[in-house]
């Protein structure tokens, strides 16, 4: 258990959001598919996190506290939802750092993962989400999403057949 | 050895220790086995890091002022005088959420909704017990937002702590109505009723002085008129429970 020292501050705040806002809007929207539910679950994880802020510990970066915090209440926020409440990602992805043909391939890669996060199930999606991308174990998800682990296992298989079957891109390399 | 087997292996989760071993020796020993892995691999690190999306505009901006209110509020919260509450204003506070919790119930039990919740009603009623459920639903929010004009009219000449309690009441009114909207299927409701919230919590707070007050009074009693006139105009336009979204 690592030991709880100073409390962030409103400033400490400020910079969090500077610095990762993107990314916790970017993580919420993995999970809620939703702009405005992922708006709206980033509001509430900001607002929960800085009336805990006093249980944020040493050791840890407040961005990632915050991110945390945000996954979870995307995760809240798509438990309330109905199935109606899905739509399509339009996102905009951009790498200035890449080559032409190097951002051609994400491109397409973005592009195809977009559409095949469409042919997962919320489950699917979900467990993929939270393992893959927000690297939480097997048993963290199963508590997260209310099945047992060997559901939610079954469930990112899935997923991870899905996602390569539905993108030839992932079969070519970047030239 | 299945794909499973190897995407566990690959995440490094839900395997023991002598399953990793026994897992890594054969893909040293089985070519067609290492070169599985290898696609595998090349898969899932290729999705492992997705270009953060692009926020909406303003959304920062949106996410600092609410920090800042929310830790506005917070000194407000902690100083004495909001602190301690009379026993009437406690009774005007839990007067208000008993009515409220009355209102609910009553929509609730005419919608029909007494046996699966509220939450069940949009899916799994008939479409004529939706429509009731949704304008029971409204006029409840017709009548919160009036009744919340009216309370910002008489802040002006209110003791601090009759505003505290007034203020403290209705965001909890507030709060209780945005679940209802989305128990409704109706996040756009929602979604204007919680940006109400920083403005009614600016109302709250201990060191906003008289005129900065009578501006967020100002706005939100703006705000409350253009949503009644927009609930009243798609309520007389009958255009059904699917598509009133709320545009403002």
């Amino acid at each position: 258990m690592l030991k709880r020292t100073s409390t962030p501050t409103q400033a400490d705040f400020q910079t969090a959001i500077a610095a990762r806002a993107n990314g916790w809007y970017s993580a919420c929207l993995r999970i809620t598919r939703n702009p405005q539910l992922a708006e709206d679950a980033l509001q509430d994880a900001l607002l929960n996190a800085w009336k805990n802020r006093q249980q944020f510990q040493h050791g840890a970066k407040l961005e990632t506290w915050i991110h945390s915090i945000a996954v979870n209440s995307a995760l809240a926020t798509l438990r309330k939802q109905r199935p109606q409440a899905f739509e399509p990602l339009g996102a905009d992805f951009e790498d200035p750092s890449a080559s032409a043909d190097e951002s051609h391939y994400h491109d397409e890669l973005h592009a195809e993962l977009d559409t095949a996060m469409q042919m997962l199930t919320d489950d699917e999606r979900l467990c993929f989400v939270l393992r893959h991308l927000e690297q939480w174990n097997l048993k963290e998800i199963a508590a997260a999403v209310g099945k047992n682990a060997n559901a939610v296992k079954q469930s990112l298989f899935r997923a991870v057949r899905k996602l390569r079957n539905e993108m030839p891109a992932l079969a070519r390399e970047p030239r | 050895m299945n794909d499973e087997t190897l995407i566990l292996f690959y995440y490094n989760d839900a395997l023991t220790a002598a399953e990793r071993r026994e897992i890594a020796a054969a893909l040293e020993s089985d070519a067609e086995l290492a070169r599985r892995y290898r696609d595998l691999t090349r898969d899932l690190d290729a999705l492992s890091e997705p270009a953060d999306v692009s926020m909406p505009s303003g959304l920062e901006q949106r996410l600092q002022s609410s920090l800042q209110r929310a830790a506005r509020l917070e000194g407000s919260e902690r100083a004495p005088r909001a602190a301690s509450f009379h026993s009437w204003s406690f009774a005007l506070g839990a007067g208000m959420a008993a009515a409220l919790a009355l209102g609910i119930g009553i929509a609730v039990w005419l919608s029909g909704g007494e046996e699966t919740g509220p939450q069940l009603t949009v899916q799994s009623t008939p479409a004529a017990t939706v429509e009731w459920s949704q304008a029971a639903f409204q006029r409840g929010l017709e009548s919160h937002l009036r009744s919340a004009r009216m309370s910002l009219g008489d802040l002006g000449g209110a003791e601090d702590r009759q505003r505290a309690a007034l203020v403290t009441s209705l965001l909890e009114r507030n709060r209780a109505y945005q679940e209802l909207a989305l128990q409704n299927g109706r996040p756009d409701l929602a979604r204007v009723l919680r940006s109400f919230e920083p403005m009614l919590a600016e109302l709250g707070s201990e060191d906003l002085s008289a005129q900065e007050a009578a501006a967020v009074q100002a706005q939100l009693e703006f705000e409350f008129s253009v949503v009644l006139t927009k609930l009243a105009g798609a309520a007389s336009q009958e255009t059904g429970p699917n598509n009133q979204e709320l545009k403002l």
